[in-house]
């Protein structure tokens, strides 16, 4: 089996530092442009992407194959990280601190790389973040607009499914974002 | 040679994973047992019997402390659309906002069905653009003698195209009118959500409150606000908390604070509105700790545990209906309290995680959900 066959889930429920690791490489870039697309400010959006790595590696043992996608879990984090620093005005660095990890200076390099991955389209990059089922169904049906019945015939499945990958998609693009009434 | 960001945040959480392997060997076991690779089963089993053991102790204990005057349930779900974003009960009827469909729903209270499906969005541009699907995002609110739907760019809070507000006749299902949602600078106070009470609709932002006067279709009042953890508004006052633990009461016609008050209860991070006619907010500490706070002396009268990250209040009589959720690890949960005492005196395990909105409708509390179904606690 190669390492790009290996699924996010896999390497979650592991639990060695090497498939954290993978996991980590594989999903920092989106993390960053997550956090810099909606706080403009390269350093919280450094703070915020190791808490949230750090949180994800303390509670992975937490996450479950088959209720969400390992992407959807771990942007859940995210999202509530960045409401945390919202409301808080700075990012905590809890679980920085319980697994020993020290702060990162950025260097000048750091900021500009931090910035341009924020210069991305917000919903596509967050349409980019969708498992690959849910990503087609909300791509085909909301900004393609083509209807349940003909995305369900091309995709070889129903109509139900369809509906389904939809409104999961869609519900978790806006849990990444962290909407919270 | 100077590692990047990247790199350093790397090799930090390397050695912590490493760290964390040294410590606790038991924790690859047990991922092992979950994933049905060889393990040590008689320990896995021990400790399964101790925490059914122990569940059912906390049970027992849990039983015996409340006394639950009326256990609410889950009495139906229903499905109305693909997805939904708010909810809110009002001229006997229920009010969804159906955000693949960028429509609100009127729903029947009686026979669970749609009765009206309306378009909020302003005519100039209709149908959002086929480029993302952001523009579908619609809030709604009954109240104020209508009901108002909030439009346009909520994903990104106005920073990427407009928001409006749209006015919709509940007689006829029609919009009446559309207000643009801008500071009276013309800044965007990256609109959120919606309140209203008999009188008037906010607009809550993350940078300040818009008021509407539906006598006249505009806004009549702006309060300006650093961002923070949320905000309360009612008539002519506008509530928020300082980062040093401060509640500000300003005033929505000049901008002024004009009561500001130390908070005696710790970590406050969010406020919610208090109970009808109580001189009381709703104070979160942290996600799940919270507290019914005394306006003008900001002393906490009672304060809960609610155990999971709270979402979202709702009242009905003498009782506090508080949204919790869990997710993505199990079913949100709908804890009742005394709105007086904090007691609690009742809780519904929900059906999903994640649900997005709950309000009263009629004698009966309905929580939307984000696969645009609707469960009904009663």
């Amino acid at each position: 089996m190669r390492a790009t066959d290996v699924t996010d889930e896999q390497l979650l429920t592991a639990c060695d530092a090497a498939s954290f690791e993978r996991f980590y490489v594989r999903h920092v870039d989106a993390v960053l442009a997550y956090f810099s697309r909606r706080t403009r400010d390269a350093e919280l959006t450094a703070d915020l992407c190791a808490e949230t790595f750090a949180a994800a590696l303390a509670s992975r043992q937490r996450f479950r194959p088959g209720e969400a996608p390992a992407t959807a879990w771990l942007f859940g984090i995210a999202a509530k990280k960045l409401a945390d620093a919202q409301r808080k005005g700075y990012a905590e660095r809890r679980m920085q601190r319980r697994l020993g990890m020290e702060r990162i200076e950025l260097s000048d390099a750091d900021i500009a790389r931090i910035d341009r991955l924020g210069e991305g389209d917000d919903a596509r990059a967050w349409l980019e973040q969708l498992a690959p089922d849910q990503r087609a169904a909300v791509r085909a049906h909301v900004i393609d607009e083509r209807p349940y019945g003909e995305i369900a015939g091309e995709l070889h499945t129903s109509e139900v499914v369809v509906r389904k990958r939809v409104s999961r998609g869609l519900a978790a693009m806006r849990t990444r974002i962290g909407v919270r009434r | 040679m100077n590692q990047d960001y990247v790199t350093q945040l790397r090799l930090q959480l390397r050695e912590a994973a490493l760290r964390e392997e040294r410590r606790s060997p038991l924790a690859g076991r047990a991922a092992r047992v979950r994933r049905g690779l060889p393990g040590p089963a008689p320990l896995a089993a021990a400790l399964a019997l101790a925490l059914f053991a122990l569940a059912i102790a906390l049970g027992v204990l849990q039983l015996r402390s409340d006394s639950e005057p009326v256990k609410p349930r889950v009495i139906q779900t229903f499905r109305v659309a693909d997805n939904l974003l708010s909810l809110s009960g009002g001229f006997g009827a229920a009010w969804a906002s159906d955000t693949v469909a960028g429509r609100v729903l009127r729903i029947d209270p009686k026979t669970r069905k749609v009765t009206a499906r309306i378009d909020p969005s302003p005519p100039s541009t209709g149908r959002a653009a086929p480029t993302a699907p952001a523009p579908a995002d619609v809030q709604v609110i009954a109240g104020a003698g209508a009901v108002w739907a909030l439009t346009g760019d909520l994903l990104t809070s106005g920073s990427q195209g407009p928001v409006e507000l749209a006015r919709i006749d509940p007689r006829t299902n029609r919009v009446v009118t559309h207000i643009p949602m801008r500071s009276p600078s013309g800044d965007n106070f990256a609109p959120q959500f919606l309140v209203a009470d008999d009188r008037y609709v906010w607009v809550i932002g993350g940078q300040g409150a818009l008021r509407i006067d539906p006598a006249r279709n505009a806004a009549d009042r702006f309060v300006a606000y650093a961002p923070g953890g949320g905000t309360v508004a009612e008539g002519e006052r506008v509530w928020t908390f300082t980062p040093d633990a401060r509640l500000r009461e300003l005033d929505a016609r000049s901008g002024r604070v004009v009561h500001e008050v130390r908070l005696n209860f710790q970590g406050i991070e969010h406020l919610f509105p208090g109970p009808p006619g109580a001189l009381g907010l709703l104070g979160l500490a942290g996600s799940t700790d919270l507290a019914l706070i005394d306006r003008n002396s900001g002393t906490a009268l009672w304060h809960a545990d609610l155990g999971d990250d709270l979402r979202a209040v709702t009242y009905e009589g003498d009782d506090l209906w508080a949204h919790v959720s869990r997710a993505p690890d199990g079913p949100d949960r709908l804890v009742r309290l005394d709105a007086g005492t904090g007691r609690r005196t009742g809780e519904v395990k929900l059906r999903n995680t994640d649900a997005v909105a709950l309000d009263r409708i009629g004698d009966e509390l309905w929580i939307a959900e984000p696969g645009g179904t609707i469960s009904v606690v009663r």
